[in-house]
C-alpha cells in the first residue's frame, strides 16, 4: 500500500501550494435510489485536503455532509467522480483492501460515539489494532498512550454505559488515534455533548491538529467550525462556499502552524 | 378475575401481533407435548393400566428374586405349584396356567388356535366367571379328569353362532373331544388372550415336569404384596428342599419367592425400553420448552420498553410476571391442542411400528388419562416457558431498560446470559438423546452384523402342527415329512426342504437335560433340543464340522444317534472329539455321530448348546409336548424370492395331507426382522426423538445467534468501519455459537456418561460409554451447530456499515 500511495503522488500532483494533497475529490457525486426516489446526496464535489490540514464541513441538514465524510472514509463509494487518497485512486480497491485502509489510514469519530457496549474502554480502543494483527504488547502501549492523551487512562476497565457522554467521546477519540491514522474524520463529534464537554473534545482535536494531524470534521456550530483552518460550505450536495480562517486566526491563535 | 380476562385479552393480542413467532412456538410445543402424549398413552396402556379384572391390584404372580433382583420369567413346575397350594395363607385363590396351542378340527379346515391350560381356581383368581355355564371343578383338573373346555366369547360366536346349546357339545382339540362347559363373557381376556381354556391337571406328568407353569394368586382382602412376600420368603428354603432337592445350596440361598403384581410381571421385557423412551421424549419436551422460552425471552426484551413503561406507569412486578406467564400458558395451551393432533398421528405411527413388541397394545389409546397428562404437561410447559422471561422481565432494571430501550439494543447482559445458558442446556439435552440414539443404532448395526449361523436369504419357513392328526407315531410322522419334503422339492425354484420340530432357527425352542459324561462324571446340563429330518443342515447351509449328518438310514429301528452343535461340544466336551461319545436319555444311550455349526435362536445371544435327534428316532410324547409350545417348521431353501413360492409350497403341504393346519408362512428374512422388532422399535423411536431434538437445538442455536446478529448489527457496523474484514466478522459470530455449543457438549457428555447406563440392558456389543459414539455424536452435533451459526454469521458479514451506523 505504501508504495502505491507514493507512486500516486506524482499523478495527483501538489496543486495546493504548501503541503502534499492527502485527499483529492473530483466531480464526486452520490445518488441514493430508494423506492423509485433518487436522492442526489452529492452533486459534483471538488475538494482537496492537504496533509496536516484541519477542514470543517458545514451546511444545512440533509445537504450531504455525512455522505461526503463516509466517502472520504471509504465507508461508501461515490456514484461518479474520482477520489485519490494519498495519490492513489480509490475506485479500484476491493472490499478487503478498503477495510484495510479504513483500519490503518482512517480514524472515525462519530456524533453518537459508537463505542461497543460489550467491550470495556481498553478493548474498545484496542479493537482497530487487533484487526491489524498487531502484537499485544505493542497494542497495549498504543492503547495506553492514546487513552492518556485523552485523559481516560484511569477508566480502562469501565464499560461505555458507565461513562458520561463526554468521557465516551474522549474514548472514541482515543480509539481513532490509537491506530495513528493518516486522517481523522469526525461527524458532528460534539452533537451529543453539552457545551462544556463539547468544548473539551474540540480542544482535544485542536491539540491533535497542532501536533500535525489531518482532520476533517462536520459541524453545525460556527464556533467550532472556526477552530479549523478552513470551512467548506455544502448546500444540496455542492460546495457553495469556502472560508479560510487562518488569516483571522493568526491574531487569536498565533501558534497554529 | 377481570384482571385475568384483561391479561388473557392482552396476551391473545400480543400473540396475534406476531404470527410468525406464535406459530413457531405453538408448533414446537405441539411437537413436544404431542410426542409426550403419544408416548404416555403407550406407557399407560402397556405398563400402568390396571388389569381388566375386579380389584386387579390383588392379583399377584409368584415370582423369584435372585440376589434381590427380580427374575423376568417366573416358571413353576407342577410340584412347585403343589407346594404353594399347601402354603397359600396370604391368598384367597391360587392358580396355575400354561399357554398351549391346539389343533381345532371340525367341519371346516383344521385350525391352530391358542389355548390356555389352567387350574380349577384360575377364573376365581381373575375374579371373572363364565357368563354361560360354569368354570372348572377340581375333579376335572387332575390326571384322568374329564376333558372339558371353556370357550371365549369370540370362539363361541364364530364356531357356534352364539348358540346357548353349545354347552354340553364338544370340540375336537388335537383330535380329542372336549366337552364345552362354559363361555366367558364378551370382552374377557386372559393373559395371554386365547380362544379357549381347559384344565392343567391332565398335563402334570408332561408339561408339569418342567418349569412351565405361571402361578398367580388373588391376595386375601386387605393384604398387600409386601405382606405376601413376608410369608413367602421364609418358605423359599423349604420349597427348594422339597421341589428341587438337587439344586446347589449356594443358588438356593440366593433365591427368594416374592408376590409380584401380575401387571408388573407381564411387562417385564418391554418396561426398560419404554421407560427409556419416555425419558427421551421428556427430554424432547424440555428442549421444546427451552426453545420457546428463549424465543419468548428475546421477544420479551425487545418489548423491554413496553415493560419498563408499564412499570413506570405503576404496574407491579407481579402483574408483569403474570402477564408473561399468561402469554406462555396461552402458547402452551394452543400447543397442547395442536399437540393432540400430533399425538393421534404419533400414536398411530408408534403402534404401527411395534406390531409384535407391545403387550396389551390393543388397549393403547388416547384416553382420559392421556388427556389429563396432556393438560398437565401443557401447564407445566407453559410455566417452564414463561418462567425465564417472566423472572427476567420482573427483575429488569427499569432505568437500564429505558436506557437500553432507547438505544434499541434489546437484551441486558443478564438476559443474554440466561438465553445463552438455555441454548447450552438445549445442546446438552439433545446431545444426550443423540448419544442414546447412537448407542442404539450401534447396537442394531451390531445385531444385523451378527452371523446367525446360516444364510437367511432365499429361505421360506412354514409352521404346521401335527398334534391330534392321523400320525400317531414318529415313524409315521417321519414318513409324512419325507413325502412332504419330496413334494416341496419338486417345485421349480426349490433347492431343498426339511422339517424341524421343537423350535426353528432364530426363535426360542425346547430344551432338555440329557446325561453327559464330563471327565467321567455324569451331568445333566440344560441344553436345547430339536428334532430334524435328514435334509435340515443341508437346507440351512449349516456345515457338519465333524462326523456325518443324519440319513434316512437313521430310522426308528436303527441305533440311536444324535448330532450336537459346536457350542455343545465346546461346553461339554472341551478338547475331546464328541463323535463316538454318548448322550444318555431315559431310554438309553445315543451315539453322537456329528458336530454341526451353531445356529442362533436370537441374534443377541450366542447359540445355545443344542442336540439334534433324527425325526424318526424322537419320542412321540416329547414331540407332541413340544408342539404345544413350538410349532413344527418346514424350511425351504429356494433359488428365487422365497415369498414368490409361498402359495405353491402351501399347496404342496395341502396335497400331502389336507388335514394338517398351516400356520404362519414367512421368509426367514422376515423372521430375522421380527426377532429384532424390539430393538428396531427402540432404535427408531430414539432416532426420531433425537433427530427432532437435534433439529430443535439447531433451531434454538440459530435463533439465538440470529437474534444476536440482529442485536449486534450496529456493533458489527462499527467493527467494519474500524476495518474488520469479513473473515473477522464471520469468526466473531461463529465463535460465539461454537462456545455455547462446546459448553453444551461438555455438559451433555458428562450427563450422558451418567445416564447411558440406564440403556445398558438394551445394548449389544457396545458399552454405555462407547468411545466411538461419544466422539462421533458430539462431532455431528458440532457440525450441525456450525451450520446453524454459519447462516446468521454470513448474514453478519453482509452488514453494510453505512446502513448499520445510520440506523443508529
Ligand atoms: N442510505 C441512504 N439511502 C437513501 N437516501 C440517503 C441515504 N443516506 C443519505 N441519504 C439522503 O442523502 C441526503 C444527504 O444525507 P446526509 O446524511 O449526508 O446529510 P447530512 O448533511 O449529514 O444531514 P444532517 O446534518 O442532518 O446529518 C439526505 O437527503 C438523505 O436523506
Ligand atoms: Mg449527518
Amino acid at each position: 500500500m505504501e508504495t502505491n500511495l507514493q507512486t500516486g503522488v506524482e499523478q495527483a500532483g501538489k496543486s495546493h501550494g504548501s503541503g502534499e494533497v492527502l485527499i483529492r475529490l473530483e466531480g464526486v457525486t452520490k445518488v441514493f435510489y430508494t423506492d423509485e426516489v433518487e436522492t442526489h446526496a452529492l452533486a459534483g464535489v471538488h475538494l482537496d485536503i492537504k496533509k496536516g490540514e484541519y477542514v470543517s464541513i458545514s451546511g444545512p441538514s440533509g445537504c450531504g455532509k455525512s455522505t461526503l465524510l463516509s466517502i472520504i472514509g471509504l465507508l461508501d463509494s461515490p456514484t461518479d467522480g474520482k477520489y485519490w487518497l494519498d495519490g492513489a485512486p480509490v475506485e479500484s480497491l476491493n472490499l478487503s483492501e478498503r477495510s484495510r485502509i479504513r483500519n490503518r489510514e482512517v480514524g472515525f469519530i462519530f456524533q453518537s460515539f459508537n463505542l461497543i457496549g460489550d467491550l470495556n474502554v481498553y478493548e474498545n480502543v484496542e479493537l482497530p489494532l487487533t484487526y491489524r494483527g498487531m502484537p499485544s504488547a505493542e497494542r497495549k502501549q498504543r492503547v495506553m498512550e492514546s487513552l492518556e492523551r485523552v485523559g481516560m487512562a484511569h477508566r480502562v476497565r469501565h464499560y461505555p454505559s458507565q461513562l458520561s457522554g463526554g468521557q465516551q467521546q474522549r474514548v472514541a477519540v482515543a480509539r481513532a488515534l490509537a491506530g495513528d491514522p493518516a486522517i481523522l474524520l469526525a461527524d458532528e463529534p460534539t452533537g451529543n455533548l453539552d457545551s462544556k464537554n463539547g468544548e473539551a473534545v474540540m480542544e482535544l482535536l485542536r491539540e491533535l491538529h497542532r501536533e500535525g494531524a489531518t482532520i476533517c470534521m462536520v459541524t453545525h456550530d460556527p464556533r467550532y467550525a472556526r477552530h479549523a483552518d478552513r470551512t467548506v460550505h455544502l448546500f444540496d450536495g455542492r460546495i457553495v462556499d469556502e472560508q479560510d480562517h487562518r488569516a483571522h486566526d493568526e491574531e487569536e491563535n498565533p501558534s497554529v502552524s | 378475575m377481570s384482571a385475568l380476562i384483561q391479561d388473557l385479552k392482552y396476551g391473545l393480542r400480543m400473540l396475534a401481533k406476531s404470527p410468525g413467532f406464535t406459530s413457531i412456538a405453538v408448533l414446537t410445543l405441539a411437537l413436544g407435548i404431542g410426542m409426550n402424549t403419544a408416548m404416555f398413552s403407550v406407557i399407560y396402556g402397556v405398563l400402568l393400566r390396571p388389569l381388566p379384572y375386579p380389584q386387579p391390584s390383588r392379583i399377584v404372580e409368584i415370582a423369584r428374586t435372585y440376589r434381590g433382583k427380580l427374575e423376568s420369567y417366573a416358571g413353576m413346575s407342577a410340584r412347585g405349584f403343589d407346594f404353594w397350594k399347601a402354603h397359600d395363607e396370604p391368598f384367597q385363590y391360587l392358580a396355575a396356567s400354561t399357554g398351549m396351542a391346539f389343533n381345532l378340527t371340525g367341519p371346516d379346515e383344521p385350525e391352530r388356535i391358542d389355548g390356555l391350560r389352567v387350574s380349577a381356581d384360575y377364573f376365581n383368581v381373575l375374579g371373572v366367571q363364565p357368563f354361560l355355564g360354569r368354570g372348572f371343578s377340581s375333579a376335572e383338573d387332575q390326571l384322568g379328569g374329564a376333558n372339558v373346555a371353556v370357550l371365549s366369547y369370540g370362539l363361541w360366536q364364530s364356531h357356534f353362532g352364539g348358540d346357548r346349546h353349545a354347552l354340553g357339545r364338544s370340540v375336537l382339540l388335537d383330535g380329542v373331544p372336549y366337552t364345552i362347559i362354559g363361555v366367558m363373557p364378551k370382552g374377557f381376556e386372559s393373559i395371554p388372550p386365547v380362544a379357549l381354556w381347559t384344565t392343567i391337571g391332565q398335563v402334570r406328568k408332561t408339561m408339569g415336569g418342567g418349569w412351565n407353569y405361571d402361578v398367580i394368586a388373588r391376595l386375601r382382602p386387605g393384604l398387600t404384596p409386601r405382606n405376601a412376600d413376608a410369608y413367602l420368603a421364609p418358605l423359599s428354603r423349604f420349597f427348594f428342599a422339597e421341589v428341587a432337592p438337587d439344586m446347589k445350596q449356594s443358588r438356593v440361598n440366593s433365591l427368594r419367592f416374592v408376590a409380584t403384581p401380575y401387571r408388573f410381571m407381564i411387562t417385564n421385557d418391554i418396561r426398560t425400553p419404554l421407560l427409556v423412551l419416555f425419558g427421551a421424549v421428556g427430554f424432547l419436551l424440555l428442549i421444546a420448552c427451552v426453545n420457546v422460552a428463549n424465543l419468548l425471552l428475546s421477544r420479551t426484551t425487545t418489548r423491554n420498553r413496553e415493560m419498563a413503561l408499564r412499570t413506570a406507569l405503576g404496574a407491579g412486578r407481579g402483574r408483569i410476571f403474570r402477564q408473561l406467564l399468561t402469554e406462555s400458558v396461552l402458547l402452551s395451551t394452543f400447543g397442547a391442542a395442536l399437540g393432540l393432533v400430533v399425538a393421534v398421528w404419533g400414536l398411530d405411527s408408534l403402534l404401527a411400528l411395534a406390531p409384535n413388541v407391545l403387550p396389551r397394545a390393543q388397549h393403547v389409546a388416547l384416553n382420559g388419562w392421556a388427556l389429563f397428562f396432556t393438560a398437565g404437561s401443557a401447564i407445566l410447559a407453559g410455566l417452564l416457558v414463561g418462567l425465564a422471561p417472566g423472572i427476567a422481565a420482573s427483575h429488569a432494571n427499569l432505568n437500564e431498560s429505558l436506557k437500553e430501550g432507547a438505544r434499541g439494543a434489546g437484551l441486558s447482559v443478564r438476559h443474554r446470559r440466561l438465553s445463552a445458558g438455555m441454548v447450552c442446556a438445549e445442546v446438552a439435552l439433545s446431545l444426550i438423546l443423540l448419544i442414546g440414539c447412537g448407542l442404539l443404532v450401534r447396537t442394531f448395526a451390531n445385531l444385523l452384523a451378527v452371523n446367525p449361523g446360516f444364510d437367511p436369504r432365499h429361505m421360506l419357513a412354514l409352521q404346521i402342527s401335527t398334534k391330534g392328526s392321523q400320525y400317531s407315531s414318529m415313524p409315521a410322522l417321519a414318513a409324512y415329512y419325507r413325502e412332504l419334503t419330496a413334494r416341496i422339492e419338486a417345485i421349480p425354484g426349490v433347492q431343498s426342504a426339511a422339517v424341524v420340530a421343537a423350535g426353528s432357527p432364530l426363535e426360542r425352542g425346547g430344551n432338555d437335560n440329557p446325561g453327559v459324561f464330563v471327565h467321567g462324571e455324569l451331568q445333566h446340563p440344560s441344553v436345547d433340543y430339536r428334532e430334524i429330518t435328514p435334509g435340515y443342515f443341508r437346507t440351512l447351509g449349516v456345515p457338519i464340522v465333524r462326523g456325518r449328518p443324519f440319513t434316512e438310514a437313521d430310522s426308528s429301528g436303527a441305533a440311536k444317534v444324535v448330532i450336537v452343535n459346536a457350542e455343545f461340544a465346546r461346553q461339554h466336551f472341551r478338547n475331546q472329539n464328541p463323535v463316538g461319545q454318548h448322550l444318555i436319555s431315559g431310554k438309553g444311550q445315543m451315539e453322537i455321530v456329528g458336530v454341526a455349526g451353531d445356529v442362533r435362536s436370537s441374534l443377541n445371544a450366542p447359540a445355545p448348546p443344542t442336540y439334534f435327534v433324527p425325526m424318526a428316532q424322537a419320542s412321540f410324547a416329547v414331540d407332541q409336548l413340544f408342539q404345544s409350545w413350538f410349532p413344527t417348521s418346514i424350511l425351504v431353501r429356494t433359488s428365487v424370492d422365497p415369498l414368490s413360492l409361498g402359495r405353491e409350497v402351501v399347496n404342496a403341504v395341502r396335497a400331502a395331507n389336507p388335514n394338517i393346519p398351516i400356520g404362519r408362512v414367512q421368509s426367514m428374512e422376515e423372521t430375522l426382522a421380527l426377532s429384532l422388532a424390539t430393538e428396531r422399535f427402540s432404535m427408531t423411536l430414539m432416532s426420531v426423538f433425537a433427530g427432532l431434538a437435534l433439529l430443535l437445538a439447531a433451531v434454538g442455536l440459530y435463533g439465538v445467534i440470529s437474534y444476536s446478529v440482529a442485536r449486534r448489527t450496529h456493533e458489527i457496523g462499527i467493527r467494519m468501519a474500524l476495518g474488520a474484514q469479513r473473515a473477522d466478522v464471520l469468526r466473531l459470530i461463529v465463535k460465539q455459537g461454537l462456545q455455547l455449543t462446546l459448553i453444551g457438549v461438555g455438559i451433555g457428555i458428562a450427563a450422558g456418561l451418567g445416564l447411558t447406563r440406564f440403556l445398558s440392558s438394551l445394548l449389544y456389543g457396545v458399552k454405555p460409554s462407547d468411545p466411538i459414539t461419544f466422539i462421533a455424536v458430539p462431532s455431528i452435533l458440532a457440525g450441525v451447530a456450525l451450520a446453524a451459526c454459519y447462516i446468521p454469521a454470513r448474514r453478519a458479514t453482509k452488514v453494510d456499515p453505512m446502513t448499520a451506523l445510520r440506523y443508529e
